[in-house]
């Protein structure tokens, strides 16, 4: 089947027709047809054969002697040696791709921290001021009954000796330990309750977390007059111990 | 095309090479194409002093983007494509095609034939002035289709893929850009006359 082209084609290709360039046998026969047949397009094609003639008279100047073998060092010397512009800005790209989540890490736990922390410290306030409520109820108690009233605390003291001995008839003063004063001051109290409650509930280390109550009886009894001090160690005889 | 497939071939070995660190398969590269890309650059801004600049610009440039060269054309396409467009950008930057003056000092062309008297060589070195001037006058995509065609005399299909446009106005082009020749030539021709 014969291809059909149209005029403006033999237009487009007339450049190529005037170099030779056409690999198309077909398309170069009926241009060559069309030259020799309609005398405009053989005008046009005289007119653009002159200026590829023109054109081709001239050349582009050479370059320096030695322009080539100098071109390699010169483009080495700008790829390996040239300082990349903004390098410091490449430099902080890489550290910002590195921030973030490192940032991101930090304020992560952080955040996970304090909500915790805050968690365990809102729980522990909340345990603290049960005891120190019931520390209070003691402090209270105490007091009022023991450390308040002298008199009361003279008569209490004598009283915690006498249940003292009728509980544990083998103590004696001297020997008398914390668990045990505990126990007579709790059958004493009328708090006694809530007092086993928190000791049931705080550790022992924490309500009796010092000696210095032993020492307080001792003071307490030293403070009592000699009649006094006689009356309770005369009690005490008696109790046949 | 069994010539064109080795070429491939080898250029395939240098860049796997270069790939693989050594440094130094560039350096083939750049051997084996610094004339064509600065002739190539040099029929497109004229100037050898721009044309050294852009030839070292393509070369850096290809030294960058090597990695991303993916094989499905030739290298030199890719080379010039590169080439092209860096041409085509330094004379959008620097205004060649209106700063006629620069490249008419520097003598961009000279006559192919040695055997003319005084007279002649003065004609002709007018018209060397002239014909520059009007490649310059060229617009960017014209200017390119011709260079690839006249000078390179590059397929359309080539010049399609460095040009990154269809094969259909390509031939127009080509023929446009000769006809705007034309009509600057006779244009300065009854000035001079």
């Amino acid at each position: 089947m014969e291809k059909k082209f149209i005029k403006e084609e033999f237009l487009e290709n007339l450049p190529d027709y005037i170099n030779h360039s056409i690999d198309d046998d077909i398309l170069r026969k009926e241009i060559q047809t069309e030259i020799e047949t309609n005398p405009d397009f053989k005008k046009e094609f005289e007119l653009l054969k002159s200026t590829l003639n023109t054109i081709n008279n001239f050349e582009l100047s050479k370059p320096p002697e030695n322009y080539f073998n100098s071109l390699l060092p010169r483009i080495n010397e700008k790829i390996y040696n040239k300082p990349e512009r903004f390098g410091f800005l490449k430099n902080l790209s890489v550290l910002w791709k590195l921030a973030v989540p490192v940032v991101t890490i930090i304020v992560f736990f952080i955040s996970y921290k304090t909500f915790f922390e805050n968690n365990e410290y809102t729980n522990r306030l909340n345990k603290n001021s049960i005891v120190l409520n019931n520390d209070t109820q003691i402090s209270n108690k105490s007091n009022d009954t023991v450390f308040g009233n002298p008199e009361e605390k003279k008569s209490l003291l004598s009283e915690n000796f006498e249940s003292e001995y009728a509980i544990n008839p083998d103590k004696t003063i001297g020997t008398n330990t914390t668990e045990n004063k505990s126990n007579s001051y709790n059958k004493k109290n009328s708090n006694s309750t809530n007092i086993t409650n928190i000791s049931e509930n705080i550790p022992d280390e924490e309500l009796f977390y010092s000696t210095d109550d032993d020492d307080a009886y001792e003071q307490d009894f030293d403070k009592l007059s000699s009649e006094e001090q006689n009356n309770i160690i005369s009690k005490i005889k008696n109790s046949n111990l | 095309m069994k010539d064109i497939i080795n070429i491939q071939s080898e250029d395939r070995d240098i860049i796997e090479s270069f790939i693989n660190g050594n440094k130094n398969a560039f350096n083939f590269i750049i051997l084996k194409y610094r004339e064509r890309i600065y002739w190539l650059v040099r029929k497109f801004v004229l100037n050898h002093d721009d044309a050294d600049d852009v030839t070292q610009e393509v070369f850096i440039k290809l030294y960058k983007s090597i990695g991303d060269f993916r094989g499905e054309a030739a290298l030199f396409t890719y080379i010039y494509k590169i080439a092209v467009n860096y041409s085509l950008n330094h004379i959008k930057k620097n205004k060649v095609q209106f700063n006629t003056q620069k490249d008419m000092d520097s003598e961009a062309f000279k006559i192919k034939s040695n055997d003319l008297n005084f007279d002649e060589i003065y004609d002709k070195n007018i018209n060397a002035k002239i014909i520059q001037t009007a490649i310059q006058k060229l617009p960017e995509q014209q200017r390119a289709v011709f260079t690839l065609r006249f000078y390179e005399s590059l397929p359309y299909d080539e010049i399609a893929v460095i040009l990154d446009t269809s094969v259909g106005g390509l031939k127009a082009n080509y023929f446009h850009a000769f006809k705007k020749i034309q009509s600057y030539l006779l244009e300065q021709k009854e000035n001079l006359n």
